[in-house]
């Protein structure tokens, strides 16, 4: 029998698979896919710590997604203060390569967690890969595809164990490759030791708030809209196209999103101020937004755009109430009213809007706190758990979201829609989980004067509308 | 068996204090995230050793033999050698190997102090990082200027977000104007009640924010910062939080915060020119 440390009391699916995994005669690799909210990523940091202090396997290496990385770590962290967890980057990459051979890259009392984006290039790859790791857990995995894939691959050749955790399926060409892979999964009929189940089957309710966009805020989406058509002729690239479709998005979420952007746009113009200005190729890595965002746009004459993203960008400044967030605080004002103890949580995609609609309800006098990617994890940590003592609103972007618990609201607001069922089912699994008895209801926001096709398109995709 | 239950992340307080990764500040630091290193064996012909930098925008190529650096190519070792050569190897020079231009750069450890090798880098141009049988680096002037320009350019972009927002607070309010304006929207805190804020200069960044986002007194704001106070507030209040941070040290800024930042510089750099030209237009 195994020892289950750290406080930690295991429902009866996540003690199982942690009993098998740990067997002397378990498959070596194995794979746990589970809906979101099943606490799979509680099983792999319980693993982790068992494997680094209880003498059973030995050295653990984390490959989690950039976001994710300090999350793992703080999680490992918070069921064993005293445990070393080390986080990989490129300055420790540089501390063991300049250190004697004699020395052990990676002491075997302690967990390596590392960025899959960093791990998979070549000479970090080649580290990695000269150590006998005892314990491999790979977060995220439905994610393993290209140069990720080939780094997990070869290092599963040389692990004596390999967990890899995902809400998803994983690549056909993954289960090819590595021999005698075993798949549990965990589905939403798990049960607790009484025999009842743990994921109860509530209810979803899809609701849809509708409101109606101003004739100025028509007229300057209209505007936008053209601006672009005109940029997207020219440069009708993928990443143009790809750029111009997240502007896009960022004039359905809200004035600062699309505001930003263009000032990103304009800044790159002005010869005077080249955004790079500031960084050149030195720019900070970040794992929590897509590069192309801040690439600048190819104009046909930039002297005209320049003068049209001025226009557009006070315009902004200038414009009359936002039907959006008119809306919103309706429906927040709805969701309260008698309601002392309200908890909802808000869905935003871009981390200025949270702080725009964080200001929308904060001005009701509401308790808000605001989650993005960039905060540390600490951070994000504490201001859950303020929410979670004194109700109010918890606004999020899908970044900051990933693996929190809240099921102890039931209530979403999706401020803007994701694009992929994927990061929908992700938005569902903060709530619908472990903990949640009630029905969860979802709201989304439909302009109809449908300004903008796509979002007409995401609200029938996500099951808003028929 | 429990009932179960899943533990539960514990306050931040309740963590353990963990150590800093780093406390001074180290060559590790000034080095490129994505600096690829390319060696080259002695019995690589010059030109070719010419081309590949030229390829990679490098000026010197550290030269390995037996999984060891020998020494270090460079547009100046091989001038250098060429005007120590003499006769016909003078006009063939492009086709001696390197190992006939090579310089020797001296070799600093990733824990070293950044200010021990400014010195180095000043009068030879490069400092080779790690040891020679493992090179994990190549210090350069350019890697030093961009460092550096790293750690201020976030004081930088601050002090000028604070400085157009003074400017543009100016635009609405005479001292006298904005001590009333003061009065009512910024409370005085215990400590500063001895303070007087009458200037704009005596404001801090709070006091900025609690100005411009007071419902009494935004009306007199909104011709210099736009119609919407959310907008402004959503703007400024994650600076304020950013300034903090970045002036009491308490975490390094990522690339998102340098968004951020630079964005709301090209904001308030567009506010002040509309609100210049208002002002030239009432004149």
């Amino acid at each position: 029998v195994t020892t289950v440390s750290s406080g930690w009391v295991p429902f009866p699916h996540q003690r199982a698979f942690y009993d098998e995994f740990l067997a002397v005669d378990a498959t070596p690799h194995q794979a746990l896919l589970a809906p979101p909210g099943l606490g799979k990523r509680y099983v792999a940091q319980m693993l982790a710590h068992q494997s680094a202090t209880g003498g059973r396997l030995g050295q653990v290496l984390v490959l989690a997604p950039g976001p994710l990385v300090t999350y793992f770590a703080a999680g490992i962290r918070a069921l064993d203060p005293s445990l070393v967890v080390g986080i990989l980057d490129r300055r420790r990459f540089r501390e063991i390569t300049a250190s004697p051979p004699e020395d052990t890259p990676f002491p075997p009392d302690q967990i390596v967690v590392a960025s899959i984006d960093f791990a998979k290039k070549e000479e970090v790859g080649r580290l990695l890969a000269q150590t006998r790791w005892s314990l491999i857990v790979v977060d995220e995995a439905h994610r393993l595809r290209g140069d990720r894939q080939v780094l997990v691959r070869q290092l599963a050749d040389k692990a004596d164990r390999l967990l890899l955790l995902s809400s998803f399926g994983l690549d056909a060409e993954l289960i090819a490759a590595i021999p005698q892979l075993r798949t549990v999964r965990w589905s939403r009929d798990v049960v607790d030791p009484k025999g009842r189940r743990l994921l109860v089957d509530v209810p979803r309710s899809f609701r849809v708030v509708e409101y109606k966009r101003s004739d100025e805020e028509v007229r300057l989406s209209r505007q936008l809209i053209g601006l672009l058509d005109r940029q997207r002729a020219l440069a009708d690239t993928r990443q143009g196209t790809l750029l111009t479709e997240m502007m896009l998005r960022a004039l359905s979420s809200s004035p600062i999103a699309i505001q930003e952007m263009l000032i990103h746009q304009r800044v790159a113009l002005d010869p005077s101020v080249e955004e790079n200005e500031w960084w050149g190729e030195n720019a900070p890595a970040s794992d929590t937004e897509p590069a192309f965002e801040s690439l600048p746009l190819i104009w046909p004459d930039a002297a005209v755009a320049a003068a049209a993203l001025d226009e557009l960008i006070s315009a902004l400044d200038e414009l009359g109430p936002d039907s959006k967030a008119s809306a919103l605080r309706e429906l927040v004002h709805d969701l309260t009213s008698g309601e002392a103890e309200t908890r909802f949580v808000v869905f935003t995609l871009f981390a200025n809007t949270a702080a725009y609609v964080a200001e929308i309800l904060a001005d009701s006098g509401l308790n808000v706190q605001v989650l993005t990617g960039s905060m540390p994890a600490d951070q994000r940590l504490w201001a859950v758990n303020e929410w979670t003592d004194s109700a109010g609103a918890l606004i999020l972007t899908d970044g900051a979201s990933e693996g929190l618990a809240l099921s102890s609201a039931h209530i979403a607001v999706h401020y803007d829609l994701p694009e992929l069922a994927t990061q929908m089912e992700q938005r569902w699994g903060r709530l619908d989980r472990i903990g949640q008895r009630e029905t969860v209801q979802a709201y989304a926001f439909r302009d109809v004067r449908v300004t903008l096709e796509s979002e007409e398109e995401l609200l029938g995709a996500h099951g808003f509308v028929a | 068996m429990s009932d179960g239950n899943l533990i539960q992340f514990p306050f931040p307080e309740e963590h353990e204090p963990s150590l800093p990764p780093h406390v001074l500040y180290q060559i590790n630091d000034l080095l490129p995230e994505g600096q690829q290193l390319c060696t080259i064996p002695p019995t690589t012909r010059a030109s070719d050793a010419l081309k590949v930098m030229k390829e990679l925008g490098y000026s010197q190529l550290p030269v390995v033999h037996n999984l060891e650096v020998v020494g270090v190519f460079s547009h100046r070792s091989f001038v250098d050698g060429v005007l120590s050569l003499e006769g016909e190897n003078k006009l063939r020079a492009e086709d001696l190997p390197v190992a006939d231009f090579l310089e020797q750069l001296s070799f600093a450890d990733v824990r070293t102090d950044v200010d021990e090798i400014l010195d180095r880098l000043d009068t030879h141009n490069a400092v080779l990082i790690g040891s020679p049988r493992a090179l994990v680096g190549i210090a350069t002037p350019m890697d030093a200027l961009w460092y550096f320009h790293r750690l201020t350019s976030a004081f930088l972009l601050l002090q000028e977000i604070e400085r157009a927002i003074r400017a543009l607070l100016g635009y609405v309010y005479s001292d006298e104007r904005l001590a009333q304006a003061v009065a009512q929207s910024v409370p005085i805190r215990p400590p500063q009640s001895s303070r007087t804020l009458t200037r704009i200069e005596d404001l801090s960044f709070g006091d900025y924010v609690q100005l411009i986002g007071n419902k009494d007194t935004w009306s007199q704001l909104q011709d210099v910062f736009g119609t919407s106070r959310e907008l402004v507030l959503a703007r400024l209040k994650p600076i304020n939080q950013l300034r903090n941070e970045t002036f009491h040290f308490r975490r390094d800024l990522v690339k998102d915060d340098y968004d951020r930042l630079t964005s709301t510089r090209g904001w308030l750099r567009l506010r002040l020119r509309l609100a210049g030209a208002q002002s030239q237009e009432s004149k």
